[in-house]
């Protein structure tokens, strides 16, 4: 067994071991059902200018008499609003193409940061018992215990500069500031995988025959953590989608009429106007679905491919 | 600056579409079936039957005052007015908010205006008492010791400037107390015990004497306010202030008093046993109970449960759901009710002698800002607010309900739609051909966030580009007054009347009355409006026994020189069960009064 492991793990041709690996990946349907999904939505947001001019209607466009009626309620999907309008007369469609692109651009990069800032703590922290591993626990509860709302509304406050106007580019706050507060997840989930694989026979192998620790984190570890971090990830993008419409509406980064996913998703409820324009809320939503059900099947198509205990 | 309880929404809700559809069949059935139990319909006008429970539904999940001396949004007065009684008081309309004026006896049975008209003397009616944490009796040393009460250094009166005018003596008394060290009630009520208000005083029990060194016309009307209302020192000094020990103990003066009180939970009100009917003319406390549940959470769950008839009305719901409203309206429901309330919305600048970006240096020319007043668009900010139910166009500085209003518009444009070509051509005239970039401030809710992105789409089609800087509620006034902060002008400005009719004190003989609020801290969203016609006007009006053509004047003069950009007025929409009878708006409270609503009783 330990020579078939050896072999397998630390055989020297890794790019023609790796080749394969993708191909697999790529034979997987959800992974191919997955990418399509993600692909549209990418396209989607690439084509937003396109669906703006065929419409004839700007992002932030307000078409108060067409849109709306006298007392301020927003007309449904028709043959001009083909999903029709927001409490303010603004369209729909085109704004959910728009949200994409802050949706994506903020989502994305955050909760990425989050997994590897967290998979990196989680690794440590789970790979050395004892002080390493109480020091960052601590850590990692002090990080959690941060009221999410009070620590971005310091930051806004610190954010404004002596002119008043921000220090840092809002969108790099944002992206910061989602990630500060969910790479905690990734690191307890990580340390967790890591305190269970550090004493299985494989581990305890690579150790007896001399391999560094660096190389038994890096090769015998996190193959075994990544999958199911990845599968998280897909799970926490669209809660840090919609963490970004919080940060909005305190006053931190994506500032309105700028569309975004969560900004749209959060404004339908506030204003219980999805009830009489149902697209209002449902628009943003499926978008939102589409792409977190795409990021789902790749994650778990390359779970189902790489997980060497899968 | 009674505050409106800024709207709060979270959560989806769940069934309320089922609901929706219900409350669509129900009105489709016919029109507006009576719904309680011998009541030939429910705007009959028969006396409302006593007895019953008031169920209201919070949106909030606890009161956010109790004690009439901090107590000061529209929500905490609604309350507060079952809880405590006054000087004088307003008896409740039945029909608009603004009919609500009539001063009427309450504690005091009747008084005497010296000469002069500076010196109040009130006689006390026979047979008051308190409830609750106390029974004794009701005497005049009771508000001598509430007044002094106004300016301890730990819980400072909610609207102090009123009293300073007021009281004789008041201002130097304050000066004295704010030298005690906060955080010892023990060391405030030493200071209390052992000092005096020149212009406040008990002769006897029976009697209370008021002295001004002014003579002022809305005098009674500053009484009126919850802030005067009677309080035993014995336990009222036994607590700090609107704690939730104070507000378990509560002495209540009114015609109910606390039965049990949970935060999160519930807050129950029970008539007091035996109440003196005939010696409260205002409050005619027709249910026997009511129950505040503060579980609801979100507006659809408040509406929920009022469509329901699991509630009555509703408290902290600023306005109904736009679409809640349209669906009263389309049923032609007679459990909708508006009024004018004298609100009213409008965009200020910074005004104050540091600001020197160029945004706000053009707006000290008087041509940028009629620029701005025409390039607003008012009927749009309207429909964003629900329509004409919900508010309607404003140009002036005097609103609808307020003494002296006499409807006009200096800057009036066709539909109140704006005129950006004449905006274009003001701006080009003042020098600025090519528009004018302004870093606009707005507190960020629902509301204010509507009314931002509406300003910055309409008045871009004038060549005016709005840097929107939003600004969370809480944060908002100290930056408006830090004279670092950058901002030309701010989009959120508001106000309510703290009283309806003779309240012009407040703006014109205030907010923007440079002998009143000069320049500097405590100046209103740093409006430092400087304009010594209108200090003399108000200083003259005050005095006068006709104030009302002399507001009138200085509306006129002030409304033309645009201290701010008037935008709209707004109207109070409520919804109430269809077991409401007798609806009464209060003055005050600017909403129901729950003091003289009725129900149908249970069957």
């Amino acid at each position: 067994m330990s020579d078939l492991l050896t072999e397998k793990t630390y055989g020297g041709e890794e790019a023609v071991r790796r080749f394969p690996a993708v191909r697999a990946v790529l034979a997987e349907r959800s992974v191919r059902a997955g990418l399509v999904l993600v692909g549209l939505v990418v396209l989607a947001a690439l084509l937003a200018p396109v669906a703006a001019a065929l419409t004839g209607h700007g992002p932030d466009q307000q078409f108060r008499a067409e849109a709306l009626s006298e007392n301020g309620l927003p007309i449904g999907p028709s043959a001009t609003f083909p999903l029709g309008a927001d409490g303010n007369g603004r369209d729909v469609l085109v704004r959910t193409l728009y949200g994409a692109r802050i949706s994506l651009l903020v989502g994305v990069p955050a909760t990425t940061l989050a997994l590897v800032a967290g998979t990196a703590v989680g690794l440590v922290a789970g790979f050395f018992p004892g002080r390493t591993d109480r020091l960052l626990s601590l850590g990692t509860d002090v990080a959690l215990s941060f009221p999410f709302v009070v620590t971005a509304l310091s930051l806004v406050a610190l954010n404004r500069g002596g002119d008043g106007e921000p220090v840092v580019d809002p969108v790099l706050l944002v992206i910061l500031v989602i990630a500060l507060f969910s790479w905690t997840y990734f690191a307890r989930l990580t340390r967790g995988l890591v305190v269970v694989l550090r004493n299985r026979p494989f581990v305890e192998a690579a150790v007896s025959i001399g391999v560094s620790r660096r190389r038994l984190i890096v090769r015998e570890i996190l193959p075994n953590v990544l999958p199911v971090v990845a599968v998280y990830w897909a799970v926490q993008l669209p809660v840090n989608i919609l963490a970004e419409a919080t940060l909005s509406f305190l006053g931190v980064g994506v500032q309105a009429p700028t569309a975004s996913w969560g900004n749209m998703i959060a404004e339908a409820q506030r204003t219980s106007l999805y009830q009489v324009q149902p697209w209002f809320l449902l628009g943003p939503g499926i978008a939102m679905f589409v792409t977190v059900l795409g990021f789902n099947a790749i994650g778990s198509g390359i779970r189902s491919v790489l997980d060497p205990q899968g | 600056m009674k505050k409106t309880t800024s709207r709060r929404r979270r959560a989806l809700p769940p069934l309320l579409a089922a609901s929706a559809a219900a409350a669509l069949l129900a009105a489709c059935a016919g029109p507006a079936a009576p719904a309680g139990g011998g009541a030939s319909g429910p705007a009959a006008d028969q006396a409302p039957a006593p007895g019953g429970t008031l169920r209201i539904a919070s949106l909030q999940s606890d009161l956010d005052a109790l004690d009439p001396l901090t107590g000061y949004s529209t929500d905490s007065w609604e309350i507060i007015r079952a809880l405590t009684r006054q000087l004088v008081t307003y008896p409740g309309s039945t029909t608009d908010i603004k009919d609500d004026t009539t001063l009427v006896p309450d504690l005091a049975e009747s008084w005497e205006v010296s000469k002069d008209g500076k010196t109040y003397t009130f006689h006390l009616r026979d047979n008051i008492r308190y409830s609750g944490s106390s029974t004794r009796e009701i005497v005049a040393g009771d508000f001598v010791y509430a007044i002094k009460r106004f300016c301890d250094p730990n819980k400072q009166v909610a609207a102090i400037n009123y009293f300073k005018l007021a009281f004789s003596g008041f201002a130097d008394y304050c000066e004295e107390f704010a030298k005690v060290p906060a955080g010892d009630p023990a060391k405030s009520k030493a200071f209390i015990d052992s000092h005096d208000i020149a212009g406040v005083s008990a002769p006897d029990d029976k009697t209370l004497v008021l002295r001004s060194d002014t003579k002022n016309y809305d005098f009674l009307s500053i009484l009126s306010m919850n802030f005067v209302s009677p309080l035993p020192e014995e336990v009222v000094s036994k607590y700090v202030g609107d704690s939730l020990e104070f507000r378990k103990n509560y002495p209540s003066s009114g015609p109910y008093q606390i039965a049990s009180y949970e935060p999160g939970r519930s807050l129950v009100l029970k008539k007091v046993p035996g109440y003196d009917h005939a010696g409260d003319p205002a409050r005619k406390a027709y249910v026997d109970e009511i129950v505040v549940d503060f579980t609801a959470n979100s507006e659809d769950a408040v509406v929920q449960k009022i469509q329901s008839g699991d509630a009555d009305l509703s408290l902290y719901l600023d306005v109904p759901p736009l679409s809640t409203i349209q669906r009263y309206q389309a049923s032609n429901s007679p459990y909708l009710h508006s009024s004018d309330s004298g609100a009213a919305n409008f965009i200020t600048f910074n005004a104050r002698p540091e600001a020197t970006s160029p945004g706000a240096q053009a707006l000290r020319k008087l041509k940028v800002r009629q620029a701005l007043a025409y390039a607003v668009n008012k009927a749009n900010l309207v429909q964003a607010q629900g329509g004409k139910i919900a508010a309607k166009p404003l140009g002036q500085i005097i609103t609808s309900t307020i003494l002296g209003h006499e409807d006009f518009d200096p800057y009036p444009t066709p539909g109140d739609a704006g005129d950006p070509a004449k905006a274009r051509r003001l701006l080009a005239e003042a020098g600025y051909p090519d528009g004018l970039k302004l870093d606009a401030v707005y507190r960020v809710n629902a509301q204010f966030e509507t009314i931002a992105v509406t300003l910055k789409a309409d008045l871009a089609k004038a060549g005016i580009e709005l840097n929107l800087i939003p600004v969370p509620p809480a944060q908002s006034s100290a930056y408006l007054q830090d004279p670092k902060s950058r901002w030309d002008v701010f989009l959120s400005g508001s106000f309510a009347p703290d009283w309806q009719g003779p309240s012009t004190r407040m703006l014109l003989g205030g907010w923007l009355n440079s002998d009143a609020a000069p320049c500097g801290t405590g100046n209103v969203h740093a409006i430092c409006y400087d304009n010594p016609k209108l200090n003399k006007l108000a200083a003259k009006a005050f005095a006068s026994d006709d104030p009302g053509p002399i507001w009138a004047e200085a509306d006129r003069l002030v409304s033309a020189d645009l201290p701010w950009i008037p935008l709209f007025e707004k109207r109070k929409v409520a919804i109430t069960s269809e077991r409401v009878r007798n609806w009464t708006w209060s003055s005050l409270a600017t909403q129901a009064d729950i003091t003289n609503i009725a129900v149908v009783p249970a069957r």
